[in-house]
């Protein structure tokens, strides 16, 4: 479910000259950018989940992650600025109709602070390439 | 971090109200005279969304509220004790509806859900902090 992987996968491409290889620079720049803000939101919900683990009835929500119709791959990748909310499937409800699975939602909320840390790293590492070569 | 803090925040009326409980498990004199009543948090999720149901949109997600405290509309314990101040002409007495041991698992899962809330806080803290790391490498 917190697979982001189909958006990595349109990060860097094809093309060879050197006019769009600079336009692919900027391009996993926005990619990263989108991954980031995406889990950033996606921590939101997963601490709206969290802060609601106790509130009867309430269902655990998520990100709907699939890639969005009409974004073509390699232009405007990982598109969702503002991804579709779902209600979790396949948890058990307890008694009072909650659903929210205290142990899932920490370890959610581990693996998407990990991916966080991932896509900082890298758009930190384009910014660096991008500011080596200004500077070469 | 909102969320989070507003999670918190509803864990520590609901412990509060607990620990009310708890203290008042043997009140025999209410507020009316009548034996006090267990009283229950009711936690709501709140969004943004005028509408019920599943939110649209992260951005209107806004944590949990408490939106009301009320009395537990069970009956009174009754145990027959003659000698008590508070007995009646039968000589029982009234005890509130309170069970230590139901009380004591509901504040052990207000604590545990606590500390969930202050884990992801933390977690979102770290995220932020990383984020800014950024910043201070651009300037340097």
């Amino acid at each position: 479910m917190a697979d982001y992987s189909g958006y990595i996968d349109c990060a860097g491409s094809d093309d060879s000259d050197d006019e769009v290889d600079m336009l692919h620079f900027n391009q996993n720049i926005d990619t990263y950018q989108n991954l980031i803000r995406l889990s950033e939101t996606r921590q939101r919900v997963i601490s709206h989940n969290l802060a609601n683990v106790n509130t009867p009835g309430f269902k655990a929500l998520d990100l709907d992650l699939r890639l969005q119709e009409g974004v073509s791959h390699g232009h405007s990748a990982g598109q969702p600025a503002e991804a579709r909310i779902i209600e979790r499937t396949g948890l058990p409800a307890r008694a009072d109709g909650n659903n929210v699975d205290i142990d899932v939602e920490v370890a959610e909320s581990n693996k998407n602070a990990l991916l966080h840390q991932t896509y900082l790293q890298l758009l930190s590492g384009q910014i660096s390439n991008l500011r080596r070569a200004m500077q070469t | 971090m909102d969320i989070s803090a507003s999670g918190m925040r509803a864990e520590r009326i609901r412990m509060e109200v607990l620990a009310n409980n708890v203290a008042n498990a043997h009140s025999t004199q209410g507020v009316d005279g009548a034996p006090f009543q267990r009283q229950m948090v009711l936690f709501k999720p709140v969004h943004h969304s005028s509408h019920l149901g599943t939110p649209q949109s992260a951005n209107s997600l806004q944590g949990v509220e408490v939106s009301a405290i009320v009395d537990d509309p069970a009956p009174p314990r009754i145990i027959h004790d003659p000698n008590h101040p508070d007995a009646d002409e039968d000589g029982n007495v009234y005890l509130p509806n309170i069970s230590l041991p139901r009380e004591m698992v509901d504040l052990m899962t207000a604590q545990r859900a606590y500390e969930a809330n202050l884990k992801s806080l933390q977690t979102f803290r770290n995220m932020a902090e990383q984020a800014l790391t950024l910043l201070r490498g651009a300037n340097s």
